[in-house]
């Protein structure tokens, strides 16, 4: 294959990864409402 | 008298000291199952590759809660999770369930939908307590309510558990979709339950 093809790739699998590390950092930081359930497991 | 937000615009306020030093951002409330009050916020670290951190912020800690931040005296006031879940006596990771997306139900067994959001009572006065009052829900379609989103009335002796959330059946009474007169959805609710005990 020609030289710029595989650069395309490349970049294209650059794009991937840094996409979906963005992703999981964003749904690793988004938040939630947590209850603190003390009792559970107790009953 | 207190201020009702809804836990959505808490959550990614950034936590600054007195001392300006920006330590974190709001990830998680966290409130009792049994009450409804306000213990914690869990936190995110600042910038792009900082995950969840490993220390929480306990509401007592908390001096100041602003339009854009939440304020607190220095980053001593933050504490290990474990001793934010272990405060009492439960297990720390069977203990805790995120409540958004929970089915809601009455007492008599009718869904009324899904936790979108939660809506919390924050006294005005400076370390006053915080309570979970009600729930935004998107509407089951046997409601008849149409698709945007409804708040709904909370009983001030609050029980829950992550996976169902029951209210009494009278709740479905005060559906509102303004949280201007939220308050006094809520006032009549609690008024009727405490009539009818």
């Amino acid at each position: 294959m020609q030289w710029w093809v595989w650069l395309i790739i490349v970049i294209v699998i650059i794009l991937v990864v840094l996409g979906a590390f963005i992703a999981v950092q964003a749904r690793r930081r988004s938040g939630g409402v947590i209850i603190n359930d003390r009792k559970r497991g107790k009953k | 008298m207190s201020t009702l937000v809804r836990a959505s615009e808490l959550a990614q306020r950034v936590v600054v000291t007195y001392g300006g030093e920006d330590v974190a951002q709001i990830k998680d409330i966290v409130y009792a199952a049994n009450g409804g009050e306000i213990g914690a916020f869990t936190l995110a670290g600042r910038g792009l590759f900082a995950g969840p951190l490993k220390v929480g912020l306990p509401w007592a800690a908390v001096v100041g809660l602003g339009q854009d931040a939440v304020i607190i005296e220095s980053e001593d006031a933050l504490v290990p999770l474990a001793d934010l879940f272990d405060a009492a006596d439960g297990p720390v990771s069977s203990g805790r369930a995120d409540i958004l997306k929970s089915e809601v139900l009455t007492d008599a067994g009718t869904s009324l939908g899904r936790v979108s959001d939660v809506i919390i009572g924050i006294g005005d006065t400076q370390g006053g307590q915080a309570d979970v009052v009600g729930y935004q829900i998107d509407p089951a379609e046997t409601l008849g309510r149409g698709k945007l989103p409804l708040l709904i009335p909370l009983p001030d002796t609050l029980s829950a558990s992550g996976e169902h959330l029951m209210v009494p059946a009278a709740a479905a009474n005060y559906l509102t979709d303004d949280l201007a007169s939220f308050g006094s959805a809520i006032d009549a609710f609690r008024s009727q339950l405490g009539g009818a005990s």
